[in-house]
């Protein structure tokens, strides 16, 4: 007896732990999954010192209507623990997934029904309870965890099904076989796969016509009722795709019926429960789904270590995207529907945030998981950039950014992403051999070699500052009987002095095109013409920010600049000595960016004119170092860091951030006490 | 008249996204209670801004009228004017090189401005029912009142935070004179001619809009 009682206990004790927080787990087909390290958060700013912020409380709760709660404890979330979104693109419906740690269930609950304003009716199930907060909206939780699950059905009534749709059944009510007893008992039911729209004029033609088709199948109820558990392909084998004109529309109500809306309406409100109940149960349950910390891309580009993560499946993206379009928009067939899905077979992305001492630091990678992507993401990358586009740079500059890719590979890439689309398209993707015969003549007509020729993909753009120059304009002065008089008065405004220069093999070919507009500049009343070895192209220095852009096209290189001192670098081909680390960071990188943020804000001063705004660009300049961003293949991947340095008395970047809105709100405060002004809000 | 032609500026002006304009309205009043009246809206300041943006279809999500919009608009005002009753000599001049937008005319009677005031704000789609007096002259009396029943900030806070920028160091400029002189001005931000026939008030276009400070002005002739 007292064996059994100890193993009821245990047993007891599992499920009550289970039903507390295990770290949460996104499911392999995720198109988005996003993680907040709460341990590593809350190390960088405690819990305790988020209160102490006023626009925490002031503004932040507010904006987002949680104005009973006095602090961030009350909201009853346990912000030390994992916090896991994550989005799915399923083929019939969208769903973005929110688990939440707990601490205080209690609170939890206070702050959801206060805000949803109204009783909301709690259902048992199991180890967890849940509540409908809206018609899309539903949560789910434990008295350790609660999941929020935002979903929108999509079988919109414009939308005719396709035979893959009325052949699929929908994958977001799919729930695994060690889940179909507990979880849902609409798994083990007739699934209802498809409700036949009203009938356009167009498409009432068809109805005529299918009225008479073999195939036809017809019933008093709109719903085409299909056995989940039969083989989907080989039950509705005779069932005609949507666009075929044997298509079964007799079941659906006359279009003019009043109610056919709401029940369209109803349908949906009821899918989306259903597929909501189903994600919720799934986390409840911790069904043996695969997970996506077993996906080779997930692994590859997210850093489990990292305060913040999301990965994302671009794929998946597009497929949801597609699928919640109209089925003939664009011409798209539903080819990136269902049969897209993928689990990060193209191409993912990760990105990991990191809140550093004294910097806050994005890594990005970009991964193709099979042999093709990633020599494709290779390739773009395939080349390095010139030594001579680097004398464009001086460290003195406010900013640059040096690119160097393969154009050739680009020019390659987008014939791939022409075949597939051509290939998913309405009218093409049944004739997919021709759609790829059409690309391959294009492939045959462009040479790409020519283009790379034209623009090998190397250059730079350089910001070298923000010169001031001289603009007139007039006014009104008054003598003492207030007689006014017009008066022409002069103002400084600012004026960017950039170059961009690009690598060409072609420099005959470019060198026709800036000479052709000095023949037709008369006639057309520009100033353009030619001087010693550049054009110039004089603008109205009264209207126009610049006063001249200088072109020049010399050996390797076309370089278009507002610098007379970059013009003459290029036509004497001088060099330039450039510090090692700058030169470094933009030829190691095909892609380097740096601003440099205090030489930036120093030189729009002149146009921040109010007291308000000047005390703002002296808080940012004295809090906020450099911005840089680099990148390049490392590991068989798309390797890229973008930083921002920071200045000033933090502990670390983390709360430099929660200090920057804190006293930015400050000052924002003090000027509408002093001024009433509230142009800044 | 200023609250229609106000609004025109919060939603033109807004559209062309630049600061530093200014507003000068000028009002030659005779004893009888006819007179002139003439408005100016200078964005000379701004026109390298102006310039650029006006190569642009939209900005901000709004559109960006064409110069040939912004000239067809001076000319429906003008036109407009030009049918009120009460109402003469009327000219405008668009100075499409500085941006210099200027409208005047004569008028018989405060009340004739008034009404062209209305006439205009139609234009602008706004109720002429919701634009009340600007001006008002007792000729018996000699008191003339430069009334301000508007109030801006309703508009004003539907705009972006972008667009409220644009107002930030726009002033405005009115010059009120008399054939007479004044005995006593009843806004305190007024100042008085040598001559003592002139008053003129100066303000941030920003501060009327947000009603920190009023153009409402209650002048004493001498008799």
């Amino acid at each position: 007896m007292k064996k059994t009682t100890i193993t009821i206990l245990s047993c007891c004790l599992v499920f009550i732990a289970m039903a507390q927080y295990k770290t949460p787990i996104a499911p392999a087909n995720a198109t988005l999954v996003i993680k907040y390290n709460g341990a590593k958060l809350t190390e960088n700013v405690p819990v305790s010192k988020i209160n102490s912020y006023s626009f925490i409380k002031d503004r932040l709760f507010f904006e987002l209507g949680f104005d009973s709660v006095s602090s961030i404890e009350k909201t009853g979330i346990d912000f030390t623990k994992e916090t896991l979104q994550y989005a799915l693109t399923e083929d019939s419906s969208n769903s973005f997934v929110t688990i939440v740690p707990l601490q205080n269930e209690a609170d939890f609950l206070t702050l959801v029904k206060k805000e949803k304003n109204k009783e909301a009716s709690i259902e048992t199930k199991g180890l967890y309870k849940i509540m409908s907060l809206s018609d899309n909206t539903y949560l789910g939780w434990t008295s350790g965890m609660a999941v929020l699950v935002y979903t929108h059905y999509k079988q919109p009534y414009y939308n005719y099904p396709s035979v893959e749709e009325v052949t699929t059944i929908d994958s977001a009510m799919a729930i695994p076989d060690s889940m179909e007893e507990d979880v849902t008992d609409e798994a083990n039911e007739e699934v209802e796969i498809s409700i036949a729209p009203p009938v356009s004029m167009s498409d009432a033609k068809n109805g005529a016509k299918k009225a008479d088709a073999p195939a036809k199948k017809k019933s008093n109820t709109p719903i085409l009722n299909v056995p989940a558990e039969e083989t989907p392909e080989t039950e509705v084998a005779a069932i005609p795709p949507a666009y075929d004109e044997n298509i079964v529309i007799a079941d659906a109500p006359a279009p003019t019926e009043p109610n056919w809306y709401t029940i369209q309406e109803e349908y949906n409100i009821q899918k989306q429960k259903q597929i909501a109940d189903s994600l919720i149960a799934i986390v409840f349950n911790r069904s043996s789904q695969p997970s996506i910390e077993s996906n080779l891309s997930y692994r590859k580009t997210v850093d489990a270590s990292a305060p913040v993560s999301a990965w994302l499946n671009y794929d998946n993206l597009l497929s949801g995207f597609w699928s919640m379009a109209p089925r003939r928009l664009f011409g798209m067939y539903k080819g990136y529907g269902a049969s897209a899905v993928t689990a990060g077979q193209g191409i993912t992305t990760g990105v990991n945030l990191y809140f550093d001492k004294d910097k806050i630091r994005v890594e990005q990678k970009l991964f193709g998981a099979d042999a093709q992507t990633a020599r494709l993401l290779k390739n773009l990358f395939n080349n390095k950039q010139k030594s001579a586009l680097l004398n464009y740079i001086s460290p003195d500059n406010i900013g640059f950014l040096s690119g160097s890719f393969n154009t050739e590979a680009v020019s390659r890439y987008y014939y791939k992403t022409l075949k597939s689309y051509l290939s998913n398209s309405y009218i093409l993707g049944r004739h997919s051999e021709m759609a790829d015969i059409y690309i391959d003549l294009l492939e045959i007509a462009i040479d790409e070699k020519a283009i790379a020729e034209l623009m090998p993909g190397n250059f730079v753009m350089v910001l070298h500052g923000l010169k001031t120059k001289q603009v007139s304009y007039t006014t009104y002065e008054y003598n003492d009987n207030f007689e006014s008089k017009e008066v022409k008065k002069i103002r400084q405004e600012l004026s960017p002095d950039f170059t961009i220069a690009l690598e060409t093999k072609r420099a005959d070919f470019l060198q026709k095109i800036v000479a052709v507009p000095v023949k037709y500049a008369k006639e057309e009343k520009f100033n353009y013409s030619y001087k010693n070895g550049y054009y110039e192209l004089v603008f109205d220095k009264e209207k126009d920010p610049l006063n001249s852009l200088y072109f020049v096209v010399k050996k390797d290189r076309v370089v278009v600049t507002t610098s007379m001192d970059m013009v003459h670098l290029t036509l004497q081909n001088a060099g330039r000595k450039i510090p090692g680390h700058l030169k470094k960071f933009a030829s190691k990188n095909n892609y380097a960016f740096k601003i440099n943020t205090n030489q930036l804000l120093a030189q729009i001063s002149p146009e921040i004119n109010t007291e308000t705004n000047k005390k703002i660009k002296d808080y940012l300049q004295q809090n906020i170092g450099n911005l840089q961003a680099e990148s390049r293949i490392k590991d068989g991947m798309i390797h890229s860091t973008a930083i921002m340095d920071v200045k000033g008395n933090h502990k670390n970047s983390f709360e430099f951030l929660f200090d920057m809105i804190e006293d930015i709100n400050r000052i924002l405060e003090s000027d509408k006490k002093n001024t009433g002004n509230t142009f800044l809000k | 008249m200023i609250r229609s032609i106000y609004v025109a500026a919060l939603l033109s002006v807004a559209v062309l996204l630049t600061g530093c304009f200014e507003i000068v309205e000028k009002v030659d009043l005779k004893d009888n209670g006819a007179g002139m009246f003439q408005f100016t809206v200078n964005m000379s300041k701004s026109k390298t801004k102006i310039a650029s943006i006006l190569k642009m279809k939209t900005v901000n999500g709004r559109p960006v009228p064409t110069k040939a919009e912004i000239t067809q608009k001076v000319k429906e005002i003008e036109s407009s004017l030009k049918s009120c009753t009460g109402i003469s000599n009327v000219a405008s001049t668009l100075d499409m090189e500085n941006y210099i937008a200027t409208i005047k005319c004569s008028f018989d009677k405060m009340e004739s401005l008034n009404q062209a005031a209305r006439k205009i704000a139609a234009i602008q789609k706004i109720k002429p029912s919701d634009v009340k007096d600007n001006y008002a002259y007792q000729a018996g009396a000699k008191i003339f009142s430069r009334l301000a029943n508007f109030s801006l900030k309703a508009e004003y806070n539907k705009l972006s935070s972008a667009d409220k920028e644009v107002f930030n160091g726009a002033t405005y400029t009115g010059i009120v004179r008399f054939e007479r002189p004044i005995l006593s001005a009843s806004n305190k931000g007024s100042k008085l001619s040598s001559d003592k026939k002139a008053v003129m008030l100066n303000a941030n276009v920003l501060d009327i809009i947000t009603n920190k400070k009023s153009i409402a002005n209650t002048i004493s002739l001498a008799k």
